[in-house]
């Protein structure tokens, strides 16, 4: 009898405890809603899982659509995509652990071809019609590729892994993040022509004001029990004024609205600062809602919208949030994984 | 024997040296963890095919799904949906996890230096303590009185520069028992695959494997009373780690080297009361270089552990009483100084045998303490009873717990020296048949368990701002249920096989920090939910036909289930044929891995060869 007993007993919970391991399918996006005015969203994926991947968001950013490289190339777009730059009419793709650079049409999004064989990619800046720059993680070099022929052709030593690199007013100013060092570099010669200690660690963004002064963040090493915060030069690199955070959190994603009076950046929330304030503010302009972890940070130059990808866990399909210019939040959508970067055209 | 022995393949029949566990009590198992599945594989099965690792001999035979990375790489264990260091390996009776994250790389572990293999399904915490969440593993020297000397050589090559070669000797006589082995492996792992990024055929680069390894385990029957048991194992090994299918190249590469002893000691005091003393200590040593990534990392680790035991046994009734002991530390570039751990733990148990032998119930307490601070008691209660002489129902309920491991606690950048210990509830009931005899020629075996456990703390890595560092973060519900079924026939020069096991498992997510976070009540990554493998062999005479039969179901990559890995099917095909001559006896076999042609992968972007081809040799030398 008990075994009679048992044995329903075993079979019932069986039966009705089985589930379906059929994974759940993802509607597929669709492509018509991108036009030339778009949000590109770098979704950078998980380390060597291959699972990276280009989202759009439309210029009225109503509907978003996932995996877009995929879908219009037939091919995967490789591991943790890392920045976009972009130069005329083309956009060129860094993903960093594939070692290569995909360049695409912007508007079409077809693929145009890639430059292979780099080591650990970060950010790529086009210099001329044929030239660009491309950082490096893992290589104390700043990788000099022409954009046509997708060859390497030569390397710029450095004095460790270089991060951000921009063009402001002609002047091309690149950050080395282990040493804390400013760059500026001679693009005809393809040499570094001065360097500046930055005076705080990891520095990892860099933008210019509206009064042509440079504001370069920086991380912060909590490991080290080192602070991060905001470093302004003027655009000869002296340094007009370091603010030193009052924790050990870190810090990414320096931004500017078109206007250039106010920088955005992400540190415990969403901080905003006035370029004349002489203090970095305690109150966050936009609050880390609860369970979310804040990742990337935009701001759409014509309009002021802000944009933050939100990780999640970080092993599941983001989230993106999309706030009005005053900080109210309008819309979510799901992203890929891991949303580390917006871009606008 | 309360437990039947799961019925394995044996490559020959009829010259199987019965192995007879010595008559001392060798570890408080056998006593005190009544009510649990454990499996046996026996020397048949753990020779069978010469020179596996454990982990490639737990695919085959066990429940436990084994995420491996690829040939000789790295190979964990994920067991009844735990985590990789939710499974407590012990090595004649001393946990063998690595202090540095309290996991184990099965590939490491050459099965054939073991005599014995049990494993214990389900938690028991209360007996092994820290790990033993999802099951145990015991790897054990055994030893016997007066079986004279043996020795074997065995060699195996295969595809892709796959070459090993081992020798064993053992001697036993009256006062002391002697065992001595050694082990040599190399391999290209150069296969062909199909890389779906690149879309083409490619061959595996940075892949190669050599590995050394020694061992010798001596027991001295000092007198009727005393008896010393030492055992020695050193491994050296050096691997490349080949590139996923997305990066171009890998230049890095892993060098490991290990040395662990255990020594024994048992007293018997009087005829009820036995005095056990137990040492080990482990020395392990692991250095990791990527010149792509610009990564050189040297870290060493030392675990010393001291156990004293006492087990009293009379009549229906037994008790023991135990304190444990270890301390580890760690030294290298990614700890400080602070990196050690001292864990304290008291153990009891009780177990109670009904006279007709039908009922037995064992109650086990542990209490245990980390750097001075307490864990929560665990304990141990399980019990079987045979309803009839061929069937017997069991069930147990324990508390478990995970100590975070010195990674967890010290690892810079991102050790959290706050965590708490992961901890749980497990449960589980199960009913085993047994007929030994059906006309004269069939014998059949039958395990059914049902089981559940909660876990709470569990500990992930998550990023903190642009550091990864451990959290007790999620609350996991495992719950599923196995099958394990052995058939086999045999009549006159003829004997025939089959064995399936299956496994039902669902592990998930019950905790989120927000209800935005899709991972809520999903699977968690890498246990797959269906599981399930066939061994079916037919003997005659001396020739023998196997086929092996696994299946793994999805396993999902992300947390919200979204990605995944497709399920696979992996077949082996396999036949042997041994002769004597005299005192020698020579096996050869010939095995065909991944029969057909399965495109596969177990880890994530880690790709698993085609079809391939082993040959093996053995032989064997036995003077009684």
């Amino acid at each position: 009898m008990k075994f009679k007993i048992l044995n329903l007993l075993l079979i019932a919970v069986i039966l009705s405890s089985c589930e379906n391991d059929d994974p759940i399918s993802i509607p597929n996006s669709t492509l018509k809603d991108i036009g030339d005015e778009k949000v590109w969203v770098v979704n950078e994926g998980g380390f060597q899982n291959g699972n990276s991947s280009l989202s759009i968001l439309t210029k009225e950013s109503t509907n978003i659509v996932n995996n877009v490289f995929e879908q219009i190339n037939d091919q995967k777009l490789g591991d943790i995509f890392q920045s976009i730059g972009f130069y005329n009419e083309n956009a060129y793709l860094v993903v960093n652990n594939s070692g290569k650079i995909e360049k695409v049409n912007r508007f079409t999004l077809e693929s145009i071809g890639a430059i292979e064989g780099l080591t650990s990619p970060r950010y790529f800046l086009g210099v001329s019609e044929t030239k660009a720059y491309v950082t490096d993680l893992f290589e104390n070099a700043i990788t000099i590729v022409n954009t046509s022929s997708l060859a390497i052709e030569g390397k710029i030593k450095t004095s460790g892994w270089t991060e951000a690199i921009k063009a402001f007013e002609g002047k091309i100013y690149a950050l080395q993040a282990s040493k804390s060092m400013i760059y500026t570099l001679d693009a005809v010669n393809d040499v570094i022509t001065d360097s500046t200690e930055i005076g705080l660690p990891s520095p990892n963004s860099l933008e210019m004001d509206a009064q042509g002064n440079i504001w370069v963040l920086c991380g912060g090493e909590s490991w080290n029990n080192l602070k991060g915060g905001l470093v302004k030069f003027n655009n000869n690199l002296n340094k007009l004024e370091t603010y030193e955070f009052s924790s050990f959190s870190s810090a990414s994603h320096l931004s500017f609205t078109n206007d250039g009076d106010s920088l955005y950046f992400l540190f415990e929330g969403v901080k905003k600062m006035g370029i004349s304030e002489t203090s970095i503010p305690t109150s966050s302009y936009i609050e880390t809602p609860s369970g979310a972890s804040f990742y990337s940070l935009g701001i759409q130059p014509i309009t002021g919208i802000i944009f933050i990808g939100d990780a999640v866990d970080f092993v599941q399909k983001g989230k993106v949030y999309k706030y009005s210019a005053s900080g109210s939040l309008q819309q979510t959508f799901d992203s890929d994984i891991n949303p580390g970067r917006f871009y606008f055209d | 024997m309360v437990w039947p022995q799961a019925i394995l393949l044996s490559q020959e029949v009829d010259s199987i040296i019965q192995f007879k566990p010595i008559e001392i009590i060798e570890n408080r198992w056998n006593i005190f963890g009544a009510g649990t599945k454990t499996q046996h594989l026996n020397k048949e099965t753990i020779y069978k095919v010469p020179n596996q690792n454990l982990g490639e001999l737990l695919t085959q035979n066990s429940h436990i799904f084994i995420k491996s990375y690829g040939m000789g790489s790295l190979a964990t264990t994920s067991f009844r949906g735990g985590s990789a260091s939710h499974t407590a390996i012990l090595w004649n009776g001393i946990n063998i996890s690595s202090p540095f994250n309290a996991l184990i790389d099965l590939s490491l572990i050459p099965a054939s230096f073991m005599n014995d293999i049990s494993i214990d399904y389900g938690g028991s915490g209360g007996l092994w303590g820290s790990g033993a969440v999802g099951g145990a593993i015991h790897l054990k020297n055994n030893h016997q009185v007066n079986q004279g000397f043996s020795a074997e050589m065995a060699t195996s090559v295969g595809s892709f520069g796959q070459f090993s070669i081992s020798s064993k000797a053992q001697f036993s006589g009256k006062k002391s028992s002697h065992q001595i082995g050694v082990l040599h492996q190399t391999a290209e792992n150069d296969f062909q695959y199909y890389n779906p990024f690149s879309k083409n055929e490619e061959t595996l680069q940075n892949a190669k494997l050599s590995n050394a390894s020694v061992f010798s385990s001596n027991e001295f029957y000092l007198n009727s009373k005393n008896r010393l048991t030492f055992s020695i194992w050193a491994q050296t090994t050096n691997r490349e780690i080949p590139p996923t299918v997305i990066e171009k190249t890998s230049k890095a590469n892993q060098f490991d080297e290990s040395l662990k002893l255990s020594t024994q000691y048992v007293r018997t005091l009087n005829r009820n009361l036995k005095l056990f003393i137990r040492g080990g200590y482990i020395k392990e040593y692991l250095e990791f270089n990527d010149s792509l990534r610009s990564i050189y990392s040297y870290n060493t680790a030392n675990k010393l552990v001291g156990e004293t035991e006492l087990i009293y046994e009379k009549n229906n009734h037994a008790l023991n009483f135990g304190l444990n002991s270890s301390y580890a530390d760690a030294l290298g570039e990614n700890y400080t100084a602070r990196g050690n751990q001292k864990n304290i733990a008291a153990y009891a148990g009780y177990r109670f045998k009904s006279n007709n032998q039908k009922l037995n119930i064992s109650v086990n307490l542990r209490q245990a303490q980390q750097n001075g601070v307490g864990v929560p008691i665990t304990y141990f209660v399980g019990g079987d009873y045979f309803i009839f002489n061929w069937l017997k129902v069991y069930g147990n309920l324990a508390r478990v717990y995970r100590l975070p491991a010195m990674n967890d606690l010290y690892w810079i950048p991102g050790g959290n020296p706050n965590l708490k210990a992961e901890d749980g509830l497990t449960e589980e009931i199960g009913l085993s048949i047994e007929l030994p005899n059906i006309f004269n020629a069939i014998s059949l075996k039958h395990k059914s368990s049902i089981f559940n456990r909660n876990m709470q703390n569990w500990i992930i890595w998550t990023p903190q701002g642009s550091v990864w560092s451990p959290q007790n973060l999620l609350e996991v519900w495992s719950r599923g249920a196995e099958t394990s079924t052995h058939i086999s026939y045999r009549k006159n020069k003829w004997q025939a096989k089959v064995g399936l096991n299956t496994s039902y498992v669902l592990s998930t997510n019950q905790k989120t920090n927000s209800n935005k976070d899709a991972s809520l009540g999903k699977q968690l990554l890498y246990v797959p939910m269906y599981s399930a493998n066939l061994n079916a062999a037919v003997f005659f005479n001396r020739i023998y036909l196997s086929y092996q039969h696994q299946y793994f179901g999805y396993r999902y990559t992300t947390t919200d289930n979204t990605q995944y890995l497709n399920p696979y099917h992996f077949s082996v095909l396999g036949a042997g044929y041994s002769f004597g001559v005299k005192r020698i006896k020579i096996e050869t076999s010939f095995t065909i891995n991944n029969l057909f042609n399965s495109d596969y992968q177990v880890v994530l972007n880690r790709p698993m060869p085609l079809r391939n081809y082993q040959i093996h040799l053995i032989i064997k030398y036995r003077k009684p």
